[in-house]
């Protein structure tokens, strides 16, 4: 007997076992975060806020250790959920700046201007990690279409692949890039 | 763009996505940096925030926690009766998900024995098949037993603690090499074996 099944499931999303060590707050589970996310976070910090990267860094590991309980593998990477606290710890870290009697007024200015730049590095980056953790085909079908700008039949064309298999490898690549782009922001 | 016109719900994403890759440059801290981290939990930073955790996390972590090891997961199933023991051979289809059109294959179920032979996969560099019997109810996923890893094609010999009126969904999915036994969530394909 041959049956045929049609239906369709979600995909399955399943917590690494770095998530889970962490949400169960098991000893060492924060120093294998920082080593697998601290160049990430200090390139960002210093893209942010320059000089002072390592000290907000810091605190944006100490904050994700304590709020660790918050962290939703559903909602996003770890590696979104990190870019979404160095966004915050960065925006306070401008705006206390921006409130010493010793920054120059100049200074004052271009920092309380700074919050739609800072938003505009993070999703940048967010999207750009999100996309390298993409599985290989998906990857390629984003990075032709946005990066090339090809469209769909031309990438299809490109990668020798049907413009269905084009089509929801792109749609699927999307979800994914969204849902990190929505983890990296606020609730 | 034909991209935009075909996916409008993406807009902001796309919008980002033109803008290229990230500039940010990774950085390697320097070991103060992790020195101080340890002194900032000392002066009592590391005080995690109590929040309850949903019962569908707890579910997920449950089902990620059981597949850290395939020994640890096949004792997991509870023993019931065999339905397809004695009765003849099963063979049901897979079929592609979304995003893998042209895969496809058939799975036959020969008491507590499975072949799966798969047609049109193309494996990339570091990545590999494995296949997976899921327990599936109303369309959520309950659990979920590792099989083991498939090329084109592999025989199975599934334990006798899976309750296969349960565990009826044979599913493949595509593996990333990065050593993480848990189901990567990128399925290829899937058939479901008919209840006893």
């Amino acid at each position: 007997m041959l049956t045929m099944v049609a239906e369709r499931y979600p995909p399955i999303v399943h917590p690494s076992p770095l998530e889970q060590r962490l949400i169960a707050g098991e000893q060492g589970a924060l120093r294998d975060l920082f080593d697998a996310y601290s160049p990430m976070v200090l390139g960002l910090c210093r893209k942010l806020v320059g000089a002072e990267a390592e000290d907000v860094a810091q605190q944006v590991f100490l904050d994700a250790w304590k709020s660790r309980g918050r962290f939703d593998p559903e909602r996003g990477s770890l590696g979104a959920w990190l870019a979404r606290i160095a966004r915050f710890k960065a925006i306070d870290h401008l705006r206390a700046s921006s409130r010493r009697p010793s920054v120059p007024s100049a200074d004052v200015g271009e920092s309380l201007s700074v919050g739609p730049d800072v938003d505009a590095v993070v999703d940048q980056l967010v999207l750009t990690r999100a996309l390298e953790e993409l599985p290989l085909a998906r990857r390629e079908v984003v990075e032709l279409g946005f990066y090339e700008g090809l469209t769909h039949p031309e990438i299809a064309d490109r990668l020798g692949l049907p413009l269905g298999t084009v089509k929801s490898h792109m749609r699927r690549g999307l979800e994914a890039l969204q849902r990190d782009l929505e983890g990296s922001r606020g609730d | 763009m034909a991209i935009e016109h075909d996916l409008p719900e993406f807009g902001e994403v796309a919008a980002i996505l033109r803008r290229g890759p990230s500039d940010v440059v990774y950085e390697t801290p320097p070991d103060s940096m992790w020195a101080a981290i340890e002194a900032g939990l000392a002066d009592g930073g590391g005080g995690a925030e109590v929040v309850d955790l949903t019962a569908r996390r707890r579910a997920r972590l449950r089902i990620a926690t059981a597949l850290a090891g395939v020994a640890a997961v096949l004792v997991v199933g509870v023993p019931l009766a065999l339905s397809f023991q004695g009765s003849s051979p099963e063979t049901v289809e897979l079929a592609a998900l979304p995003g893998y059109e042209g895969f496809g294959g058939k799975a036959e179920l020969d008491g507590r024995d499975l072949a799966v032979d798969l047609t049109g996969v193309e494996p990339k560099p570091g990545e590999f098949y494995e296949v997976w019997l899921l327990d599936i109810e109303g369309g959520e996923l309950r659990d979920l037993v590792a099989l083991g890893t498939i090329d084109a094609s592999g025989n199975y010999k599934i334990s006798q603690s899976v309750d296969l009126s349960r565990y009826n969904t044979v599913d493949v999915s595509v593996e990333p090499d990065d050593g993480n036994p848990a189901h990567s969530g990128v399925s290829v394909v899937r058939g479901e074996l008919p209840l006893a």
